[in-house]
Protein backbone atom coordinates (compact mmCIF):
# COMPACT_ATOMS: atom_id res chain seq x y z
CA UNK A 1 0.00 0.00 0.00
CA UNK A 2 1.59 3.30 -1.04
CA UNK A 3 1.97 5.87 1.72
CA UNK A 4 -0.98 8.23 1.95
CA UNK A 5 -3.73 5.80 0.97
CA UNK A 6 -6.29 4.82 3.55
CA UNK A 7 -7.04 1.35 2.18
CA UNK A 8 -5.30 -1.33 0.17
CA UNK A 9 -6.72 -2.30 -3.23
CA UNK A 10 -8.29 -5.40 -1.71
CA UNK A 11 -9.99 -3.36 1.02
CA UNK A 12 -11.34 -0.83 -1.50
CA UNK A 13 -12.63 -3.75 -3.55
CA UNK A 14 -14.40 -5.22 -0.50
CA UNK A 15 -16.01 -1.87 0.34
CA UNK A 16 -17.13 -1.34 -3.28
CA UNK A 17 -18.66 -4.82 -3.30
CA UNK A 18 -20.48 -4.04 -0.05
CA UNK A 19 -21.79 -0.79 -1.59
CA UNK A 20 -22.99 -2.66 -4.69
CA UNK A 21 -24.62 -5.33 -2.51
CA UNK A 22 -26.30 -2.65 -0.39
CA UNK A 23 -27.66 -0.95 -3.50
CA UNK A 24 -28.99 -4.24 -4.88
CA UNK A 25 -30.65 -5.04 -1.58
CA UNK A 26 -32.13 -1.67 -0.67
CA UNK A 27 -32.25 0.31 -3.93
CA UNK A 28 -30.44 3.12 -2.11
CA UNK A 29 -27.02 4.50 -3.11
CA UNK A 30 -24.38 4.26 -0.41
CA UNK A 31 -21.05 6.06 -0.32
CA UNK A 32 -18.30 6.20 2.27
CA UNK A 33 -16.06 9.18 2.96
CA UNK A 34 -12.94 8.58 5.06
CA UNK A 35 -10.80 11.55 5.99
CA UNK A 36 -10.04 14.06 8.68
CA UNK A 37 -11.90 17.25 7.70
CA UNK A 38 -11.59 20.35 9.83
CA UNK A 39 -14.76 21.55 11.46
CA UNK A 40 -18.17 19.98 11.73
CA UNK A 41 -18.31 16.44 10.39
CA UNK A 42 -22.07 16.58 9.88
CA UNK A 43 -21.69 19.70 7.74
CA UNK A 44 -19.10 17.85 5.65
CA UNK A 45 -21.60 15.03 5.14
CA UNK A 46 -24.33 17.50 4.14
CA UNK A 47 -22.00 19.02 1.56
CA UNK A 48 -21.20 15.57 0.18
CA UNK A 49 -24.95 14.96 -0.18
CA UNK A 50 -25.14 18.34 -1.92
CA UNK A 51 -22.57 17.22 -4.51
CA UNK A 52 -24.85 14.34 -5.43
CA UNK A 53 -27.54 16.80 -6.55
CA UNK A 54 -30.98 15.39 -7.26
CA UNK A 55 -29.80 11.85 -6.54
CA UNK A 56 -29.12 12.81 -2.91
CA UNK A 57 -32.71 11.93 -1.98
CA UNK A 58 -32.00 8.22 -2.34
CA UNK A 59 -28.45 8.36 -0.99
CA UNK A 60 -26.82 7.43 2.27
CA UNK A 61 -23.44 9.00 3.03
CA UNK A 62 -21.20 7.56 5.73
CA UNK A 63 -18.59 10.08 6.90
CA UNK A 64 -15.73 8.68 8.97
CA UNK A 65 -13.06 10.74 10.71
CA UNK A 66 -10.47 8.26 12.04
CA UNK A 67 -8.28 11.03 13.43
CA UNK A 68 -10.93 12.27 15.87
CA UNK A 69 -12.79 8.96 16.07
CA UNK A 70 -16.05 10.45 14.82
CA UNK A 71 -18.68 9.02 12.53
CA UNK A 72 -21.73 10.50 10.82
CA UNK A 73 -24.34 8.73 8.76
CA UNK A 74 -26.55 11.00 6.66
CA UNK A 75 -29.60 9.95 4.72
CA UNK A 76 -31.41 11.80 1.94
CA UNK A 77 -35.11 12.55 2.21
CA UNK A 78 -36.35 9.39 0.48
CA UNK A 79 -33.61 7.23 2.00
CA UNK A 80 -34.67 8.39 5.48
CA UNK A 81 -38.12 6.84 4.88
CA UNK A 82 -36.56 3.39 4.57
CA UNK A 83 -33.63 3.94 6.92
CA UNK A 84 -34.77 5.75 10.03
CA UNK A 85 -32.42 7.23 12.62
CA UNK A 86 -32.67 4.15 14.84
CA UNK A 87 -31.55 1.92 11.98
CA UNK A 88 -28.65 4.23 11.14
CA UNK A 89 -27.62 4.13 14.82
CA UNK A 90 -27.50 0.32 14.61
CA UNK A 91 -25.30 0.57 11.52
CA UNK A 92 -23.08 3.07 13.28
CA UNK A 93 -22.76 0.75 16.25
CA UNK A 94 -21.61 -2.18 14.12
CA UNK A 95 -19.04 0.11 12.46
CA UNK A 96 -17.65 1.67 15.62
CA UNK A 97 -17.19 -1.68 17.36
CA UNK A 98 -14.78 -2.70 14.58
CA UNK A 99 -13.17 0.74 14.37
CA UNK A 100 -12.31 0.59 18.06
CA UNK A 101 -10.40 -2.60 17.33
CA UNK A 102 -8.47 -0.91 14.50
CA UNK A 103 -10.37 -2.55 11.63
CA UNK A 104 -11.64 0.30 9.45
CA UNK A 105 -12.42 -1.62 6.27
CA UNK A 106 -14.08 -4.51 8.10
CA UNK A 107 -16.21 -2.10 10.13
CA UNK A 108 -17.35 -0.27 7.00
CA UNK A 109 -18.34 -3.52 5.28
CA UNK A 110 -20.20 -4.77 8.37
CA UNK A 111 -21.94 -1.41 8.82
CA UNK A 112 -23.04 -1.28 5.19
CA UNK A 113 -24.54 -4.75 5.51
CA UNK A 114 -26.44 -3.70 8.63
CA UNK A 115 -27.71 -0.53 6.96
CA UNK A 116 -28.81 -2.29 3.78
CA UNK A 117 -30.61 -5.01 5.74
CA UNK A 118 -32.64 -2.38 7.56
CA UNK A 119 -33.27 -0.36 4.41
CA UNK A 120 -34.59 -3.36 2.48
CA UNK A 121 -38.12 -2.76 1.25
CA UNK A 122 -40.39 -4.24 -1.39
CA UNK A 123 -40.46 -2.49 -4.71
CA UNK A 124 -43.72 -0.66 -5.25
CA UNK A 125 -45.13 0.12 -8.63
CA UNK A 126 -44.97 3.79 -9.70
CA UNK A 127 -43.14 5.05 -6.57
CA UNK A 128 -39.95 3.01 -7.17
CA UNK A 129 -39.50 3.87 -10.84
CA UNK A 130 -35.95 4.47 -12.01
CA UNK A 131 -35.05 8.14 -11.76
CA UNK B 1 47.91 -42.69 19.69
CA UNK B 2 46.31 -44.29 16.62
CA UNK B 3 47.48 -43.05 13.29
CA UNK B 4 44.09 -41.81 12.18
CA UNK B 5 43.72 -39.72 15.37
CA UNK B 6 47.06 -38.05 14.72
CA UNK B 7 45.89 -37.09 11.26
CA UNK B 8 43.03 -34.94 12.60
CA UNK B 9 43.30 -31.19 12.15
CA UNK B 10 44.59 -29.10 9.32
CA UNK B 11 43.99 -30.59 5.90
CA UNK B 12 42.91 -33.89 7.43
CA UNK B 13 39.48 -32.51 8.50
CA UNK B 14 38.56 -31.31 5.07
CA UNK B 15 34.96 -32.29 4.32
CA UNK B 16 34.29 -33.64 7.85
CA UNK B 17 33.38 -30.41 9.73
CA UNK B 18 35.29 -29.46 12.91
CA UNK B 19 36.65 -31.66 15.66
CA UNK B 20 37.96 -31.01 19.14
CA UNK B 21 41.09 -28.81 19.09
CA UNK B 22 40.95 -28.39 15.32
CA UNK B 23 42.60 -25.23 14.27
CA UNK B 24 40.44 -22.51 12.66
CA UNK B 25 41.61 -19.65 10.56
CA UNK B 26 40.39 -16.09 11.49
CA UNK B 27 38.22 -16.09 8.37
CA UNK B 28 36.55 -19.34 9.48
CA UNK B 29 35.98 -17.94 12.98
CA UNK B 30 34.44 -14.81 11.51
CA UNK B 31 32.24 -16.83 9.18
CA UNK B 32 30.97 -19.36 11.73
CA UNK B 33 30.62 -17.19 14.81
CA UNK B 34 29.79 -13.74 13.39
CA UNK B 35 28.47 -13.90 9.84
CA UNK B 36 26.34 -17.03 10.23
CA UNK B 37 24.49 -15.81 13.38
CA UNK B 38 24.13 -12.40 11.75
CA UNK B 39 22.62 -13.95 8.62
CA UNK B 40 20.21 -15.96 10.78
CA UNK B 41 19.25 -12.82 12.70
CA UNK B 42 18.61 -10.91 9.48
CA UNK B 43 16.54 -13.79 8.07
CA UNK B 44 14.32 -13.99 11.15
CA UNK B 45 13.93 -10.19 11.22
CA UNK B 46 12.85 -10.16 7.57
CA UNK B 47 10.33 -12.94 8.17
CA UNK B 48 8.87 -10.90 11.02
CA UNK B 49 8.76 -7.50 9.31
CA UNK B 50 7.96 -8.33 5.66
CA UNK B 51 4.22 -9.03 6.23
CA UNK B 52 3.67 -5.64 7.88
CA UNK B 53 5.72 -3.90 5.17
CA UNK B 54 3.50 -5.48 2.55
CA UNK B 55 0.28 -4.56 4.39
CA UNK B 56 1.39 -0.97 4.97
CA UNK B 57 0.53 1.26 7.92
CA UNK B 58 -2.36 0.04 10.06
CA UNK B 59 -5.00 2.25 11.59
CA UNK B 60 -4.54 2.52 15.34
CA UNK B 61 -7.34 4.29 17.22
CA UNK B 62 -6.11 7.34 19.07
CA UNK B 63 -2.99 7.81 16.95
CA UNK B 64 -2.64 10.23 14.07
CA UNK B 65 -4.33 9.64 10.70
CA UNK B 66 -1.96 9.69 7.76
CA UNK B 67 -4.08 9.10 4.66
CA UNK B 68 -5.55 11.37 2.02
CA UNK B 69 -9.35 11.81 2.11
CA UNK B 70 -11.19 9.24 0.01
CA UNK B 71 -14.85 9.01 -1.04
CA UNK B 72 -15.70 5.48 -2.08
CA UNK B 73 -18.92 5.24 -4.07
CA UNK B 74 -19.10 9.02 -4.33
CA UNK B 75 -18.44 11.45 -7.14
CA UNK B 76 -16.22 14.53 -7.12
CA UNK B 77 -14.71 15.09 -3.70
CA UNK B 78 -13.19 18.45 -4.70
CA UNK B 79 -16.66 19.80 -5.46
CA UNK B 80 -17.82 19.18 -1.89
CA UNK B 81 -16.30 22.40 -0.58
CA UNK B 82 -18.38 24.45 -3.03
CA UNK B 83 -21.57 22.39 -2.77
CA UNK B 84 -24.73 23.63 -1.13
CA UNK B 85 -25.33 21.49 2.00
CA UNK B 86 -28.48 19.37 2.06
CA UNK B 87 -30.47 20.10 5.23
CA UNK B 88 -33.29 17.59 4.83
CA UNK B 89 -33.08 13.92 5.69
CA UNK B 90 -31.92 12.05 8.74
CA UNK B 91 -28.95 10.23 10.16
CA UNK B 92 -26.97 9.78 13.32
CA UNK B 93 -23.62 10.51 14.95
CA UNK B 94 -21.30 8.17 16.78
CA UNK B 95 -17.85 8.12 18.38
CA UNK B 96 -15.48 5.32 19.28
Amino acid sequence: MPAGEAFSAGQVDAIERAIAHAYAESDLSFSVFVGAPDGDLREQGRQLLGVLGAAADRCVVVVIDPAHRRLEILTGTTAARYLDDRATALGAMSMTSSFAAGDLAGGIVAGLHTLSEHARHPRTLHSDLAE
Amino acid sequence: MPAEARQRGGAGRAGRGFGYRDGMTPVEILGWFVLLPLAFYVLVSLLVYIPSWVRGPKYRPGLSWWAEPVWIGGTDLDAAAMAEPVREGGGCSARW
